[in-house]
């Protein structure tokens, strides 16, 4: 069985050797035929083969502690989906539009927190400072992969709107292109290209006002 | 000394580099049974259909179809005879005269 395990970066599918994709998707619609003609157990094989394909997308943006409960979700939402699946485009690709949607619905129904920059403490303004300070790439790489790094991009995304906080995950954060981002959202490349320009200038300013507390 | 554009250029790209540096977190052990469960039992109230889908755009273009033709038709007679439209109106005026006489 073929496991994926696409790159984290762009529907970089075309990356990897045409034949083998190519058969994938084959196996792929086979698997869903057999489903939808009432073999729910091939449904445990098409899981198997993409379910870190899932786990990369949701996990770029929902907390760790709930990558699972989410991807479950997803799963369910594919199954009872499959009906709807034309084929036309390959199985991962439908997946990922329903992984993003539900991401976006995983932040709409949590209650907005209320994150004032002093919920952040002195060991976040100490990483600011030396993210500052760092002037080797390797110190810059180093900084970006600590603790506090981590949490001071969870505050930030906190401060933004769910429309907002999944375009810039996409774009800026994923760097998935805007017509990429398009596709996974079903909004139109006009709507996303000015969506995100107000998502990062409205992440910029939350940025402003840290590095200037 | 960094401009302030610059600073926030600085700090943006770290958070982007952290994004990109997250581990993801192991499966749990038992994941995979647990959605299969699921599955199994949405399918026992809820096996995914295949939609017949094609037959609704069948029906959607024939009757688009129908309502363009329709319109063109209309258009044509009005262009073929311009007494029609005029005729047509006085016949309504008349109708709408005699009906006056009549609630009189």
């Amino acid at each position: 069985m073929v496991e994926h395990d696409y790159p984290a970066r762009g529907m970089s599918l075309e990356t990897l050797p045409g034949d083998m994709m190519a058969q994938s998707f084959r196996a792929d619609d086979e698997l869903v035929r057999r489903v939808v003609a009432g073999e729910t157990e091939c449904f445990e094989d098409l899981m198997l083969r993409h379910r870190n394909h899932v786990r990369r997308i949701v996990g770029n943006h929902v907390p760790h502690d709930r990558v699972a409960e989410v991807a479950q979700e997803i799963f369910v939402k594919a199954y009872t989906g499959l009906g709807t699946y034309r084929f036309e485009e390959p199985f991962p690709h439908w997946l990922a539009t329903i992984a993003v949607r539900s991401c976006y619905d995983f932040w709409r129904t949590q209650q907005a927190a209320d994150l004032p920059v002093s919920a952040l403490t002195a060991d976040h303004q100490r990483w600011i400072d030396r993210v500052m300070a760092a002037r080797s790439d390797e110190n810059f790489a180093e900084q970006a992969r600590r603790q506090e790094a981590s949490e001071v991009l969870q505050w930030a995304l906190g401060r933004l709107s769910p429309e907002n906080r999944l375009v810039v995950t996409l774009v800026h954060l994923d760097g998935h292109s805007i017509r990429e981002a398009a596709a996974l959202l079903g909004w139109s490349m006009i709507n996303v290209k000015v969506r995100a320009h107000r998502a990062r200038r409205a992440l910029r300013n939350i940025l402003e006002e840290l590095e200037t507390r | 000394m960094r401009t302030p554009d610059e600073r926030l250029e600085k700090l943006e790209q770290a958070l982007i580099e952290t994004h990109r540096a997250r581990q993801m977190p192991p499966w749990e052990g038992r994941w995979d049974e647990s959605v299969m469960q699921e599955i199994r039992r949405v399918a026992r109230r809820q096996p995914p259909v295949r939609r017949n889908d094609d037959v609704a755009h069948l029906v959607w273009r024939t009757a688009g179809f129908a309502a363009a033709l329709a319109v063109l038709l209309v258009v044509l007679l009005m262009i073929v005879s311009p007494k029609f439209a005029i005729e047509e109106s006085g016949l309504v005026a008349e109708e709408i005269h005699l009906s006056s006489l009549f609630l009189e």
